[in-house]
């Protein structure tokens, strides 16, 4: 059915299929007269430590500016790490460039979050979709065209939409051409940044249906990065919530729904709004954060949140930055209130 | 004292485009009495947005067709106003709430300006443009008291300091904010909230929302949310309409119409929300045909579970169940 | 097969909607649609021209007896200084004025589309180099550098191409190179990167078909200025020797010859301005029809 292709030894003994260690992304701010004095970083992603095991599907969870898209173009190599390491199935992909890096994208793929700004106007579907096997000269002419149906069908898209563009699709449609063309040629992981938020409720399902449908026929691993804690509820089975570039908490997905510690995650889960009466149960009272997120908040010292964070202990919030520690089985926090 | 505010009957709005005449709102009909909160939700290409615009009258014609049907505010019938009766109503009686702050906001005028010259246009709205120009500079001195007020009620911190900046050095929160200020800084009888609680991020969207209907309620002020979120309108109003392919599905008390959907097309929207307590969502098959040559009958019966014959033809008519309105032949 | 048939059916469907859409909108401009139909007549006097001339022989043969002739009914146009038809000369010289017109456009967009592309996408040292030379062409005024290039070539029909050419092609570099430089930023070109394409793919079959759009209006436009250059500089004698028939060379010469033999310039003149103006609303109405910024 679908190819698999691996590159480098087949080391299965290895459970994680991603692994950063301390990734790190920093974004220098120009000031001066003439605008070459870095005055200071924006630290978008600051240390982060993400272990995604093979079909898995984790959520990287988040408000905007929190680096989570910045995470998730990072370990594909979107864009350049500035320090730490990572990891796909145990060999270290941080510092390829090139042609290796270029070999490499056939294990992982990204679905962008502006599905509609992803595929290119000009093109049909069928380019669309066999663009990526065309790069890497997969199947000669004739067979691209039944790997193209095959991808189609795994998307559940009729051979109807071979010869649509784009702007003949509906949101829906569009969002499984995507999907298709990540899967072209085969990967075992993929970056999911936000896939259904442009969607419609009777769309968003149908596809995280397929999404998981996927996962169990091809055995991919995912990494969902979205800010929909209900989505991240029913879809991922680990979830780590991002703030400024750092997790503040990590834990199973359930866990952090049902016992959230970090001040962060409780103030996210209280102002989710919910239809159910048996959801409300599980949102804490509303959480006024003191403050919005500050402009200058990349010059913080101490803990990130402290400037915002309604339970702050004191002053040891805003000189020292407490460290992610495990407070129960596979619970992490970062917050000194359980130090 | 409960008088109706807002009574719109047999709207049907129609909108010319290359492939045909397309019925984007067909034959729905709504109310809001004074001091209620009211939901207006469906997916994208329900009509909802248009039908926004048709009641504050800013549809875009050409391509829409002039709209058939009634829309009442407070006795008035509204597309019988001349163009200038209208437009002294816009903003003063029925203000609206725009979604997206970022670009809502003139980036070129200072808070305090634009502000004063909002207020401005609702009271001297006869004024010619030389005099305007002539007399800016008294009139926003004399109403700077005015938006500070606004501002203050919509729990600006700061108040000075956003008066005298850009909108681009405020956050996207205290934008909304200054939007809501304005939307209600003279006392409308009604507002409509397009989309809120969609632009920002989830935290401060839960405090804005907090606020309106905190708000909404000191005032005793009417409120249509328009959304395609589900959630947010089931937590901020009493009533709840159902749009689905420029139909009112179903309508009735918000705490009931999630839990005891009786439309098919509701119960097929509560089975696809992702739920913080798990489960698997299951979508709604099909896609919304197309408006060219609707379906006769019920605009849902492609894509619903229980369809029968007479869905295809006949277009039924609302029925009262169980304390909810709903267009369905399953009932009668 | 049944199934190739039904798939070539779809796929012409999908193109044949966008493209009527988009003459849909086009037919809407009136004056677009009168321009497209003056250059389509123009196009077709051309191709014809030997056949539709009353007097083809006119193109070279002197008739001193006829000279200096007024409208008649043999000579609708009048006959010039040495006996020609004009009328017959204009629509001989339609086939040189839009012919050269569209090539030296071509021509213009064939050194300035690669050389944006190139700016646009590397950066760097190509840009700049690029961008200076281009910088210095434009700086000079465009008629006055062609005169100039004309010149120090020797002046005739061909080396009137070459020079506008050589003073069109930086503005199609520095449109191609401004939308280059955005589209190199949109989501697809991102996505295409990631799904492993090379610098070659991702120029030539994702970025240049979402750029045609803009480097085609321009085009459409640019023939009216280049065939009013083609004549400005035939007018000064620089262009076309004579006897050949452009349009510009005529109404030059006729000049000694105003104000009583009006009719020696004044046709060629109308000529080229009706051409000119339709190129104008013909390019107009394409470039709302695209819904694209030049």
């Amino acid at each position: 059915m679908s190819v698999v292709i691996c590159m480098g030894d087949a080391d299965d003994m290895n459970e994680y299929i991603v692994e950063t260690h301390n990734l790190k992304k920093y974004y220098p701010i120009k000031g001066g007269i003439l605008g070459n004095k870095t005055l200071g970083y924006v630290r978008a992603v600051d240390g982060v430590d993400i272990p995604i095991r093979k079909n898995e599907i984790y959520a990287l969870v988040g408000e905007s500016g929190c680096g989570k898209t910045t995470f998730g173009k990072l370990i594909l190599r979107i864009i350049d790490p500035t320090d730490g390491t990572i990891l796909f199935d145990g060999h270290d992909i941080s510092k390829e460039t090139g042609e290796s890096l270029r070999q490499l994208r056939r294990r992982f793929q990204m679905i962008f979050q502006d599905t509609v700004g992803s595929l290119n106007p000009k093109k049909r579907v069928k380019d669309l979709i066999a663009a990526p096997l065309r790069n890497f000269n997969v199947g000669k002419a004739d067979g691209q065209g039944s790997r193209v149906r095959e991808l189609l069908d795994l998307v559940r898209l009729s051979s109807d939409y071979l010869y649509r563009y784009p702007s003949g699709l509906s949101g829906g449609e569009k969002q499984r051409v995507v999907i298709a063309r990540a899967l072209a040629l085969g990967p075992e992981f993929l970056v999911l940044d936000e896939p259904t938020s442009a969607l419609d409720v009777s769309i968003q399902a149908k596809i995280l249906g397929i999404l998981k449908k996927l996962r169990e026929e091809l055995a991919l691993s995912y990494l969902l990065i979205t800010h929909d804690l209900g989505l991240m509820r029913t879809f991922s089975d680990k979830v780590a919530v991002l703030y400024l570039g750092r997790i503040v908490e990590r834990a199973p997905t359930d866990t952090v729904i049902r016992n959230p510690l970090h001040p962060y995650s409780i103030a996210l889960l209280s102002a989710t709004p919910v239809v159910f009466e048996e959801e409300r149960r599980l949102v804490p009272k509303r959480v006024l954060l003191t403050s919005e997120i500050s402009d200058s908040a990349h010059k913080l010292s101490g803990c990130r949140f402290h400037d915002r964070c309604p339970k702050k202990l004191g002053i040891i919030c805003a000189e020292e930055e407490p460290d992610l520690l495990e407070v129960e089985t596979n619970h992490f926090v970062r917050c000194h209130l359980f130090r | 004292m409960n008088s109706l505010c807002l009574s719109i009957t047999n709207l049907s709005i129609r909108f010319h485009t290359y492939d045909g005449i397309a019925a984007v709102v067909d034959d729905i009909s709504l109310h809001v009495q004074q001091g209620e909160s009211v939901g207006l939700v469906g997916e994208t290409g329900c009509g909802k947005s248009v039908t926004l615009k048709a009641v504050l009258g800013i549809l875009s014609a050409p391509p829409a067709l002039p709209p058939s049907g009634k829309i009442v505010f407070q006795g008035r019938e509204l597309t019988q106003l001349s163009r200038r009766a209208r437009r002294e109503l816009m903003g003063k009686e029925i203000a609206m709430i725009p979604q997206n702050a970022m670009t809502s906001l003139n980036p070129t005028l200072k808070i305090k300006d634009q502000f004063a010259d909002l207020l401005i246009s609702h009271r001297y709205s006869d004024m010619s443009l030389v005099s305007y120009y002539l007399t800016r500079r008294q009139r926003v001195k004399e109403l700077t008291p005015k938006v500070e007020a606004a501002l203050n009620d919509v729990a600006l911190p700061s108040i000075d300091r956003v008066m005298n900046s850009y909108p681009f050095e405020l956050s996207g929160g205290m934008k909304q904010r200054v939007l809501i200020g304005m939307a209600l800084a003279d006392n409308p009888s009604l507002v409509l909230a397009d989309e809120p609680g969609t632009a920002l991020d989830v935290t401060t969207n839960g405090v804005i929302l907090d606020l309106m209907r905190k708000k909404v309620e000191e005032r005793g002020i009417s409120i249509i949310y328009v959304t395609h979120n589900l959630a947010v309108a089931r937590e901020n109003t009493q009533r709840i309409y159902v749009m689905y392919a420029g139909q009112i599905a179903e309508t009735g008390p918000s705490e009931t119409i999630f839990a005891h959907p009786k439309h098919p097309y509701t119960a097929g929207l509560i089975r696809s929300l992702p739920r913080l307590t798990g489960g698997e969502p299951v979508g709604i098959e099909g896609s919304v045909s197309n408006y060219y040559t609707p379906p006769p009958g019920c605009r849902f019966w492609p894509r619903c579970q229980n369809v029968m014959d007479k869905c295809k033809e006949e277009k039924p008519s609302p029925r009262h169940v169980d304390g909810h309105d709903v267009s369905c032949h399953l009932y009668g | 097969m049944p199934e190739k048939a039904m798939e070539v059916a779809t796929k012409r469907n999908y193109r044949a909607e966008e493209l009527g859409r988009n003459i849909y909108r086009f037919r809407k401009n009136k004056l677009a649609v009168l321009g497209l139909a003056w250059l389509l007549f123009t196009a077709v006097v051309a191709v014809f021209c030997y056949q539709i001339a009353p007097y083809p022989e006119d193109e070279a043969t002197p008739h001193f007896y006829e000279a200096l002739k007024p409208l008649s009914s043999q000579h609708l146009f009048g006959t010039d200084e040495a006996g020609r038809d004009i009328l017959s000369r204009i629509i001989i010289g339609a086939r040189i004025s839009l012919g050269i017109g569209s090539l030296t456009v071509v021509i213009s967009a064939m050194i300035g589309v690669p050389l944006g592309l190139i700016a646009g996408y590397r950066g760097g040292i190509l840009d700049a180099i690029i961008m200076r030379i281009a910088d210095t062409i434009f700086a000079i005024p465009p008629l006055v550098l062609a005169l100039c290039v004309t010149i120090v070539l020797t002046p005739s029909l061909q080396n009137t191409m070459i020079a506008i050419a050589i003073t069109w092609w930086p503005w199609y570099a520095r449109l191609v190179r401004g939308e280059v430089l955005s589209a190199k930023e949109d989501v697809y070109v991102e996505a295409a990167r990631s799904l492993g394409a090379r610098t070659g793919a991702i120029v030539f079959k994702e970025i240049l078909p979402n750029i045609l759009s803009p480097i085609i209006v321009k085009m459409s436009l640019d023939m009216g200025f280049s065939i009013l250059t083609l004549a400005a500089l035939g007018f000064l004698g620089l262009g076309a020797r004579p006897p050949i028939p452009e349009w510009g060379t005529m109404a030059g010469f006729g000049r000694a010859h105003l104000p009583m033999y009006w009719w020696l310039s004044a046709f060629p003149g109308i000529a080229i301005f009706m051409v000119v103006l339709a190129s104008n609303f013909f390019g107009d109405g394409l470039r709302d029809a695209l819904e694209v910024e030049v």
